[in-house]
């Protein structure tokens, strides 16, 4: 047994010995294959987590989420807010050679307006226009106006990818992208990885640290880890909240962890169809109820080792529009029964859809049984991921747990769930006071004045409820102490500009 | 029945059913699976007085905890009482393997013994049907299935039920043919009999001995898929216990947690070597010839 | 010989036709529109009918079915709707990572079940050949995904010897490469060690109670010589048979072990496959697999009369 133990670990060696050789690769696990490595039809989280080292975006978002210069150095907005000029930065190249101008920029809007399965559409809905006003100035015509565009277009709706490449290989452009990221394209293995190599010509090249990037598709988050335990990764995202004590624990690795801006809430179907005709959909007093019978500190103890955000709102505290006059109410039992009581009930029956991730399985477990000290039945119904999909956006459910990932404004969230016509709307709450408060919000440049308006927003949707807000992940990654230089983003993303070995 | 006792009765069922009984009491495998089997069955009936906890109602205070005098299998993610669940989680499993392989037989026998007892288009027909059922691996075709009923215990037994019944058209087709060239169905055709009363009468006897055995094996297998598919989260609903669903859990705790993983799957081996002991004793009571 | 070949393969081609068929109309009874999976977080409605347009997932069945066939006709198998990439490629890249682990499996297999079903076999009634009976009957009864938890456990979490999952492709390193295969390997190994160990002991003890073994003996030959010169290359006719036909087997069962060690493979593709909708994908796995699995078959018949002196004719 020994023997086998030395022979093994001879073996081990000999693999590590080989993989030291190529010094200057970073080795990142993620926990999903990405899906269309085009921007304009992305539509995963590890898909931007690839496009983060491969795609430049016109602006990004800082730490404190702040919007900050990137392809773009400077911008102003026209007096009425109906339209915006950006400065481009110069001698600025494709990953093909191809050059980034003002030109590109209107081909890269206009791609992203027109493009039939174009995923961007919604946030670029306001731009009427594009006008390439010089080779660095490019004019963007609105049709009202519209603040959390820059926001939008610190993501994928502001990647800009070369117009040459999109031109030539139409449809399959997401088999080998071209932007003007740091990193450039040079194969993927679906399901297995995606490897980048340095792009000698990029504007900030004196910030990139590594020759190549390999982003390996890992699935398992205890995979993962123990691979960069093992020096066969360097980071690995998302790893699971039960591990951080390995990570911490472990001399050669170093935990990054931030705030995110992604929410998990529970949904009630208050007027999507048939499945809206429950006491729980029909009364916000139950909803309320409901919200007083579970307790969000033990889901996050019991579910996430503590280690993720107990909050009652849709907007992350990272935000600087978070509204922190509403708290999260205490559990109180007592008060959920007198409550379902002056409803005339004492056992209210729900069914609760989720789809069949561990996380959210663990979650609806554990409300169904805070629940039912209360005098909620519930149900549970998980559903594989795209039956839950389905289910969701038809608004066939009765109550769901939503995992929606956040932006780094708050309008494209609380539009998107709270508006009549939002398009995560799919429990189907509508207001139209609250819609005149968000539109108005979206218009409104002066940053006091707009935070006051999304907290009127947050007491109007706190107090119908049809959504109870749960919890915030944050974001962990593990690396190996040989990497420098990475920065939290409450996007998630792993910015690479800056990043680089570090001693 | 009277008319089948008035027809000539084959060979082998004279035999008598009490010698064959005998055979198999005698056939240590047998006696031992049957052991196991009573064991799980006991257990699935009367979980609710054996199980120490109730299954379903976590305990915020206990999460993960190993092993001790009050949790003897320590507790789960949520703080159940993981012994509770293994002993709760026998009804799922063996509902699985009975209703799946019935589900099986009930549709896989009729057309087996059409397909052997006619021959012709109709043997073509089921036949090409079933090996093209049994060269799609049989997992993948019950992952299919499963997910296209949707999640739950019942559905998953339908899926596995289907995927396994080629086996059984296979099993029954094959015996059929051998008993159709018999001189007792001659005569039983002579007499003036139906084809009905025939395969009911005269070859239905035959054709019971082997797919018993072969469903007995298949409930091994019925009761391993049951597991894998709830694994891949296609089973039992939560929280009501099943064990491939408790592995799939206990997956995320290997370092923190071992206790989770390391029971429900012994009692899949036990329940799986039991039909499999059972199996290979019948099949040795009831073909002595091999 | 010529004509059982040629009746078999006539009879291939249409048994695809009808498996393609299946899984065709099984994909498209699955409930969730994968259009719908395809639309991403915001769910724009025009790009969902775009979509649905694009796929021709509006089409009937039937009409969907011919497309499809007259592309795969041509060797096109279509194009992962999740990844846009073409699926003959993924194809390409997946079935060479299963095959390989089917094949260490399969020496896992032999190297496990040939010596000790040979032994049980010489020891009948001894306690190695009890012994070996317990092995077979762990072998068929553990779970796949059980036994690599287990493993994952012992010698990942605990001792720290084995990645713990994932796969490092032959063209990165060899020995890193088998160090990944290496559980992967035992785990699907088992079952089928434990098939082979119980056919090579039946075959085995029926091959020494023929009469050329009693020749051999009243001869005087020694019973060393007498099972590897006589009786073993006779019991391993049927075993050859079983060992194409468990190939075949291997390939489609490697599903959840490449689940619980993160391996790139088949199987990974078929049940990611069918969870994502992404109906071109599962049908070209279930097709291709079933198309080696009937190969193997008809290879095992092949072998099986060659081998089999008495039935060359």
């Amino acid at each position: 047994m020994k023997r086998i133990g030395t022979a093994l670990a001879a073996i081990l060696m000999i693999g590590s010995g080989l993989v030291s050789a190529s010094a200057a690769t970073l080795r990142v696990g993620i926990q999903d294959d990405p899906d269309a490595l085009d921007p304009a039809l992305s539509g995963t989280y590890t898909g931007r987590f690839v496009f983060a080292a491969l795609c430049d975006k016109l602006v990004d978002i800082s730490p404190d989420l702040k919007i900050v210069p990137q392809l773009a150095e400077a911008w102003d907005w026209a007096a009425d807010g109906k339209s915006v000029t950006f400065t481009l930065r110069k001698n600025v190249t494709f990953h093909d050679g191809t050059a980034f101008d003002a030109a590109a920029v209107k081909f890269n809007i206009e791609r992203m307006k027109t493009m039939p399965d174009s995923k961007r559409k919604a946030e670029l809905a306001p731009i009427v226009s594009v006008e390439a006003l010089a080779a660095d100035k490019v004019k963007f015509n609105l049709s009202e106006p519209f603040v959390p565009l820059l926001a939008n277009l610190s993501d994928r709706a502001g990647m800009m990818v070369s117009p040459k490449a999109a031109t030539e290989k139409a449809g399959d452009f997401a088999a080998a992208p071209v932007c003007a990221g740091p990193y450039q394209f040079v194969e993927r293995k679906s399901r297995d990885l995606i490897r980048l190599k340095k792009y000698p010509g990029y504007w900030n090249a004196g910030t990139v640290g590594y020759d190549e990037v390999v982003y390996y598709y890992v699935p398992d988050s205890t995979v993962r880890l123990s691979r960069v335990r093992a020096g066969d990764l360097e980071l690995a995202e998302r790893v699971a909240p039960t591990d951080l004590k390995t990570v911490r624990d472990d001399p050669n690795l170093t935990l990054h962890s931030g705030q995110g801006l992604a929410v998990s809430h529970l949904m009630f179907n208050v007027g999507a169809g048939a499945k809206a005709d429950t006491p729980l959909g029909k009364n916000a007093a139950l909803r309320q109820a409901f919200e007083l019978a579970i307790d969000r500190n033990v889901i996050n103890r019991v579910a996430f080792n503590g280690e993720f955000l107990a909050d009652n709102q849709m907007i992350p505290p990272s935000s600087p529009f978070y509204d922190s006059a509403h708290k999260a109410p205490t559990r109180d039992v007592a008060k959920a029964k007198a409550l379902i009581a002056a409803a005339g009930m004492t056992r209210v029956p729900v069914e609760l859809s989720y789809e069949n991730s561990a996380g959210d399985a663990r979650v609806a477990q554990i409300i169904q049984s805070m629940a039912a000290e209360a005098g909620f039945d519930v149900k549970l119904l998980p559903m594989e991921t795209t039956t839950a999909i389905e289910r969701y956006l038809n608004g066939n459910f009765e109550a769901y747990i939503g995992n929606w990932s956040g932006r780094a404004d708050p309008d494209p969230t609380l539009v998107a769930f709270f508006s009549c016509a939002g398009s995560q709307n799919v429990n189907k709450y509508c207001n139209k006071d609250l819609d005149a408060i968000l539109t108005q919000a979206r218009g409104e440049a002066d940053e006091a004045k707009r935070k006051a308006l999304y907290a009127k927003a947050t007491d109007t949707y706190l107090t119908a409820l049809s959504s109870i807000p749960l919890y915030h992940p944050n974001w962990f990654f593990a690396a190996r102490k040989s990497v420098g230089g990475i920065v939290m983003v409450p996007d998630g993303l792993l910015r690479l500009v800056g990043v680089k070995p570090a001693n | 029945m009277s008319t089948i006792e008035a027809t000539p009765v084959p060979a082998p069922m004279r035999a008598g059913r009490r010698s064959e009984i005998r055979r198999l009491l005698r056939e240590p495998s047998a006696v031992i699976g049957g052991t196991i089997i009573m064991f799980f069955v006991v257990l699935a009936v009367f979980a609710p007085w054996i199980g120490p906890y109730d299954p379903n109602t976590p305990d915020w205070m206990a999460i993960r905890a190993a092993p001790n005098a009050a949790h003897w299998f320590g507790t789960d993610d949520l703080g159940r009482d993981v012994l509770s669940r293994v002993i709760f989680g026998t009804q799922a499993s063996l509902a699985a393997g009975l209703v799946s392989v019935t589900v099986a037989v009930l549709i896989g026998l009729p057309f087996g013994l059409i397909a052997g007892y006619f021959g012709g288009a109709a043997d073509m027909v089921i036949s090409r049907v079933a090996d093209a059922l049994l060269a799609c691996p049989f997992l993948v075709l019950a992952i299919a299935l499963a997910a296209f009923l949707g999640p739950s215990l019942q559905n998953a037994m339908i899926a596995i039920g289907i995927s396994a019944i080629p086996v059984f058209v296979r099993v029954s087709r094959a015996e059929t043919l051998v008993v159709r060239t018999e001189d007792y169905i001659a005569a039983a055709r002579a007499q003036g009999l139906g084809h009905f009363a025939i395969l009911t009468g005269q070859v239905l006897p035959n054709v019971l001995a082997p797919t018993i055995v072969q469903a007995t094996l298949t409930m091994a297998i019925a009761v391993l898929a049951e597991a894998s598919l709830a694994f891949l989260g296609l089973g039992q609903l939560p929280p009501a216990p099943s064990w491939g669903a408790m592995l799939d859990v206990a997956r995320q705790f290997l370092s923190e947690a071992p206790w989770m993983a390391f029971w429900p799957g012994l009692a899949i081996i036990a329940l799986v070597v039991g039909f499999n002991l059972i199996g290979d004793g019948l099949n040795s009571a009831l073909n002595p010839r091999q | 010989m010529k004509t059982l070949l040629l009746r078999r393969l006539a009879v291939l081609l249409p048994t695809l036709l009808l498996v393609s068929m299946m899984v065709f109309g099984l994909q498209k009874l699955l409930p969730g529109d994968p259009a719908l999976a395809l639309a991403g977080e915001e769910r724009n409605p025009e790009v969902i009918e775009y979509l649905r347009q694009k796929y021709r997932f509006n089409e009937p069945i039937p009409v969907q079915y011919g497309i499809w066939l007259k592309a795969l006709v041509h060797g096109d198998f279509g194009t992962s709707v999740r990844t846009r990439l073409p699926i003959g490629t993924m194809l390409a890249e997946k079935l060479p990572v299963t095959i390989e682990l089917a094949s260490l499996s399969m020496l896992v297999a032999l190297l496990v079940g040939l010596p000790i079903g040979i032994l049980a076999a010489l020891g009948r009634g001894t306690p190695l050949d009890y012994g070996a009976s317990l092995f077979g009957l762990a072998g068929l009864s553990i779970p796949h995904f059980w036994l690599g938890i287990m493993l994952i456990l012992l010698f990942s979490v605990n001792l720290g010897w084995l990645p713990a999952g994932g796969f490092v492709p032959p063209t990165e390193s060899i020995g890193r490469n088998l160090i990944s295969m290496l559980m992967p390997a035992l785990v699907l190994g088992t079952g089928t060690a434990a098939i082979m160990m119980r056919h090579v002991r039946g075959a085995m003890i029926e091959a020494m109670k023929q009469d050329y073994v009693r020749t051999a003996r009243a001869k005087g030959v020694r019973e060393r010589s007498i099972v590897l010169r006589h009786a073993l290359p006779n019991a391993l006719i049927p075993v050859v048979t079983l060992g194409t036909l468990q190939f075949g087997e291997l390939l489609a069962g490697a599903v959840l072990t490449e689940q619980v060690f993160s391996i790139p493979g088949f199987g990974k593709m078929v049940v990611d496959g069918v969870f994502s909708r992404d109906y071109a994908v599962v049908q070209a796995v279930v097709l291709c697999t079933a198309a080696i699995f009937l190969l193997m078959s008809l290879i095992a018949d092949i072998a099986y009369v060659l081998l089999n002196p008495r039935l060359r004719t």
